[in-house]
């Protein structure tokens, strides 16, 4: 039987298109695969530098607060057993009370999403010391130059496949940038330090990878590719072949196996229209790469994404980190260059609006916010390369499991002052743990994955809990104290929920 | 290809420079010798080293595939590379300290990718509306159409023909009548057979990875510890992939047949013929492109910082602006400077360091140097202003800052691990690394011998500082100057102009404490010296191989490389050919 296959071309479509998207048919679904419910979805971003006026009075991204006698007026205190007092509020009402939007960044544009959403102020990146780089999402030894002493662990968006992978759900990673030049890609990474290779900043590119060959017929792949693995398995019986020979074969025997169960699977029927690939507008060029994300996540073709942008505002990636030393002396909250100073905030509320809300809106439009976790974590707090009270804000509830339309002030307010001294909060590690539990694993799935540091530093939390280097960095314990603040910490579970998170 | 960040040092030793030629390897005679770079030869302790089977890297794939399609008319042949650019795109970069060729990572990605090239291609030829499957079916005769399969002297002779570009070897007997027993499953499941034949050929394994291991075992035992003498064919393709940076055309295929190149004499002949090829340019300049990290290392001026300030001293240059090209442009000179010393003609790398002339193509960059542009032809060579520039090291690509400060610690840095092959540690951990800021009334130099003063600092800046202090008689778009230039901010107004000191004391070699002028000394400096010859040999040798250069078990043949530089009637081309001649070349030890 010949087949005439349509050009892609017959599917171009200008940048920044509507994107028609098929929802899945349950019964074309190949035997095996899970027929309801669907599966969660996660999209860490990478937010950089952060050194503006992230939370405070002056806040331009979270929401202005004041701090007196210890407490955080408009917002409820709560007292949480065995650490110290946190605040909340709601957003809706904290937008509501400040003209219509929570910030300068965060204006009416999310007030719409704000039941949506939740920001979280004071994480610390406890197995983080002074100057680091990434980290955002897990792997705390990719981090400034590498000697920050932590071993390398997987990102959350890998955690993610490949428990999604053994649940026999699409194990896919997407990473995607805004330009090749952010080459580090310094976010998504292996359990054993490598970096992630399914790497898109043409959002092209990413649709070819999963819907170019839906026009192909199934049987011309599958001859193909059962004909391909029969070839690599003849060659396990050359016996001129070495050990590592073998491994290597074996290697690719397996992907090619995942391969071919790809072809099979129910996403190769969906159909998407084809986005441009040559847009030079940055910020344009994301909102288009959400676009093939949402298709992806609505064609169930993969759950797990990891995105970020430095080269956004500008050719060169490392200017966002020129603005950031240049701009903004946290120890006085002074500005000291005020054209850095808009730069970095512009960039910021580019990755905001352009990276985080446009995604959001487009997976609420096809009503699948509700079932994702969209994470958007700062690499540091506002003064310099701290790796404490780091704010975090999220879209989605993950299928009803997180407590969305909520400020959360996890900082101990009691103490130091975010000028001279920042204030310490809750460790990352029970966040990620959270973020992973709303993707239903249980903490017996993401303990065992976690690593000790070599040197023998240690925490006072429940030992293996949370998901992260369980270990207080020595310059983190000793030259600032966060050993300290979390003394009284004694068999704290970072793998429980984290007061206020949990719907 | 993306460069990591960390540091790793050449081989186990620090590579101090080398002065003097101790001869290379001397199986029969002298016994172990030990040179200053750390390499020694010690023929007794001379060994293979065991690697596993390797993966095409991702631009050699491509021109594999684009070689596989050689039948094509040349346009039609372009119109199906377009088809699948996207799904070639998807194939991960190889990510490696050095050179791309290195990586040898295979990840899902990777598999998805090179199956997604496989399946598209296959559905493209399938698509009868096309032309691709008419043209490839010319092996069959002028006219011929896919239905000429059914015959089965036409199904041999395209299973022949495109088994041999695919495999890189002829295809046995067995093979073809897989491929044909697998054509007839094809039609009669209804799938197109042509499009089947080609998926399966460019998804192979044989295509996608080199084996090298059908060779006789000349040494050990098959599949524990075996020494195969490579095959004809084998050699062939490692010799392409090499210096072509891809697969075996058809001629060199059909005169590889009807010859021997295990034997040194036929080796010789076909190795010149390759080097001849307008192909050898991208594999050879591959080499230098990654090792002297030219992607990372040249900047656009005028892009960065005080832009403004940038666009002035481009002006002053008679430039108006800048192509996009530019950076590629400046890189190309590096390029051509190199080929005209390593192809053109059979110069060493001391050519390449004092060379006189100007290679830059385009305006712009011929306007920063202050002379014509050049035509391409070595007939017609523009020369350099005297004493103003000479050799690689005052090419633009590595002087230009992108700002309006030059950056002389990491020119300094670049010299150092690139050209000497001497590593340098990274910044200790927790030091609060500040941009450089740049007073008024202080030069560049002063400023960064400012910050870098310190006893802590000085231990590695020592080794990059004064490199990069012999070129500050170029501003930061790589223009010849006699002073140093402060900008008001934000703005191309000079609020001042500053004497410029480039004497700085390189120290090449141990115990180094001469001190020279300017960076047109440094290039003789370095060439006098033959500190870099290792170095380039040594580096050369990673390139090849996809594994650094140990100095025991590698030390006779490196060294021997380095005496094809320096012996009398040495050049690089020299080290070319003895690095393919070498027998740790055309074997292959299997563990």
């Amino acid at each position: 039987m010949k087949f005439s296959r349509k050009s892609r071309r017959v599917f171009l479509q200008g940048a920044g298109a509507s994107l028609l998207a098929m929802p899945v048919l349950e019964s074309l679904m190949p035997k095996g695969v899970h027929a309801a419910p669907a599966p969660k979805s996660f999209v860490g971003i990478g937010a950089w530098n952060g050194l503006f006026r992230l939370y405070g009075p002056g806040s331009q991204l979270m929401p202005a607060t004041t701090v007196q006698n210890g407490s955080i007026p408009g917002l409820t205190k709560v007292n949480v057993p065995g650490c110290h007092p946190i605040h909340h509020g709601a957003l809706s009402g904290l937008a509501a009370a400040n003209g219509g939007r929570i910030s300068d960044i965060i204006d009416e544009e999310f007030t719409p999403y704000l039941s949506k959403m939740m920001m979280l102020q004071g994480f610390d990146y406890i197995g983080l010391g002074w100057y680091h780089h990434s980290g955002q999402f897990g792997n705390w030894h990719a981090s400034a130059d590498g000697s920050e002493g932590n071993p390398d662990m997987a990102t959350l968006d890998n955690v993610v496949a490949d428990w999604f992978g053994s649940q026999g759900y699409p194990n896919d990673v997407v990473t995607y940038s805004a330009s090749w030049l952010d080459g580090d890609w310094g976010c998504s990474f292996q359990a054993d330090g490598t970096r992630t290779t399914a790497q898109f900043s043409d959002p092209g590119a990413l649709w070819d990878k999963y819907f170019a060959d839906a026009q192909i017929p199934t049987d011309f792949k599958t001859l193909l590719v059962d004909r391909v693995l029969e070839d690599y398995r003849a060659l396990k019986q050359n016996p001129r072949l070495g050990a590592e020979d073998r491994v290597r074969v074996d290697n690719h025997i397996e992907h090619l196996a995942a391969t071919e169960a790809k072809i099979k699977q129910i996403g190769a029927i969906c159909d998407q229209l084809r986005p441009d690939s040559d847009i030079g507008d940055r910020a344009l060029l994301l909102r288009t790469m959400n676009d093939v994300i949402v298709g992806l996540i609505s064609c169930g073709m993969a759950h797990s994404f990891m995105g970020w942008a430095q080269a956004l505002v500008s050719e060169d990636p490392n200017q966002w980190h020129v603005w950031s030393h240049a701009a903004y002396d946290g120890t006085t909250d002074s500005i000291a260059d005020a054209s850095a100073y808009e730069s970095l905030v512009e960039h910021s509320r580019s990755v905001m609006k352009d990276m985080c809300l446009d995604l959001a809106k487009k997976l609420d439009a096809v009503e699948q916010l509700d079932n994702c976790v969209i994470a958007c974590i700062q690499e540091h707090g506002k003064r310099g390369h701290e790796s404490w009270n780091v704010p975090v804000i999220t879209f989605g509830s993950a299928g009803g499991a997180l407590k969305t339309d909520q400020y959360v002030d996890y900082r101990n307010v009691a103490e130091r002052d975010d000028l001279e001294y920042t204030r310490f909060g809750f460790p990352m590690n029970q966040l990620y743990a959270n973020l992973l539990m709303s993707m239903d694993m249980p903490p017996s799935a993401f303990e065992p994955l976690n690593k000790p540091r070599a040197d023998g530093a240690s925490s006072p939390f429940k030992p293996g809990s949370g998901y992260g280097v369980n270990a207080i960095h020595p310059d983190a314990a000793a030259g600032y104290s966060l050993g300290g603040h979390y003394e009284s910490w004694s068999g704290y579970d970072m793998s429980a929920w984290l007061p206020q998170v949990k719907a | 290809m993306l460069r990591l960040t960390t540091l790793v040092p050449l081989g186990a030793a620090l590579l101090t420079g080398c002065v003097g030629d101790i001869g290379g390897g001397d199986p029969g005679g002298k016994g172990p010798t030990t040179d200053p770079s750390g390499f020694s030869c010690d023929p007794d302790a001379a060994a293979l080293t065991a690697t596993p089977i390797r993966r095409l890297a991702r631009d050699y794939y491509h021109h594999a595939v684009h070689e596989f399609l050689s039948p094509l008319d040349e346009p039609t042949r372009a119109a199906l590379m377009e088809e699948i650019a996207t799904r070639l795109d998807l194939i991960p970069r190889d990510v490696s300290e050095h050179y791309a060729t290195s990586d040898q990572n295979v990840s899902q990605d990777h598999v998805d990718a090179v199956f997604g090239v496989a399946v598209g291609l296959a559905a493209e030829i399938a698509d009868d509306a096309a032309p691709y499957g008419e043209q490839l079916m010319r092996v069959c005769g002028d006219g011929a159409t896919k239905a000429a399969l059914a015959d089965d002297v036409c199904l041999t002779t395209f299973i022949t023909f495109y088994g041999r570009k695919a495999l890189r070897r002829p295809v046995t007997q067995a093979e073809v009548d897989d491929f044909k027993a697998f054509y007839a499953q094809a039609v009669a499941t209804g799938v197109d057979g042509l499009g089947m034949l080609v998926g399966r050929f460019i998804a192979h394994p044989g295509f996608y990875y080199r084996f090298d291991s059908e060779g006789e075992v000349v040494e050990g035992n098959e599949g524990t510890d075996a020494v195969h003498a490579l095959t004809k064919w084998e050699l062939a393709s490692k010799i392409t992939f090499l210096f072509w940076a891809g697969p075996p055309t058809d001629a060199l295929l059909d005169r590889i047949e009807a010859s021997d190149i295990t034997e040194d004499a036929d080796l010789e002949v076909v190795l010149a013929e390759v080097l001849a090829d307008p192909r050898a340019e991208r594999g050879i300049l591959r080499f230098y492109r990654e090792w002297l990290e030219l992607d990372d290392v040249a900047k656009t001026p005028g892009t960065e910082g005080n832009v403004v300030a940038g666009q002035a001293m481009l002006a002053a240059a008679g430039v108006d602006a800048l192509p996009v090209s530019y950076r590629e442009d400046t890189i190309q000179e590096v390029l051509d400077l190199t080929k005209h010393y390593t192809l053109t003609t059979e110069g060493d790398f001391g050519d390449i360091l004092t060379s006189t002339y100007s290679f830059a193509r385009t305006p712009e960059l011929a306007a920063i140097y202050g002379v014509a542009t050049w035509g391409g032809s070595a007939e017609s060579l523009v020369s350099l202003p005297a004493g103003e520039r000479s050799g690689l090291l005052t090419r633009a690509a590595f002087l230009s800052s992108g700002a309006e400060y030059t950056r002389p610690i990491i020119k300094g840095e670049v010299i150092r691990t690139r050209v000497l092959c001497e590593p340098i540690s990274p910044p200790p951990p927790g030091l609060d690394i500040q941009p450089l800021t740049h007073p008024a009334d202080k030069t560049t130099r002063q400023a960064v011998e400012e910050a870098t003063g310190d006893a802590a600092c000085q231990s590695c800046h020592v080794q990059m500082n004064p490199l990069g202090f012999l070129s500050e008689s170029y501003d930061p778009t790589g223009r010849f100057r006699q002073s140093e230039l402060r900008f008001a901010d934000g703005s191309g107004e000079v609020v001042a102009e500053l004497p410029i000191d480039t004497r700085a004391t390189p120290v090449i070699g141990e115990n180094d404490t001469t001190e020279i002028v300017d960076a047109v000394d440094l290039g003789q400096y370095i060439a006098d010296s033959g500190a870099a010859n290792v170095c380039l040999v040594a580096s050369y040798f990673e390139f090849a191989n996809g594994r650094p250069a140990d100095p025991v078990t590698d030390g006779c043949d490196v060294l021997g490389l380095r005496d094809q530089l320096t012996r009398e009637g040495g050049s690089i081309k020299r080290v070319l050919i003895e690095s393919v001649m070498q027998q740790s070349f055309r074997k292959r030890l299997v563990k």
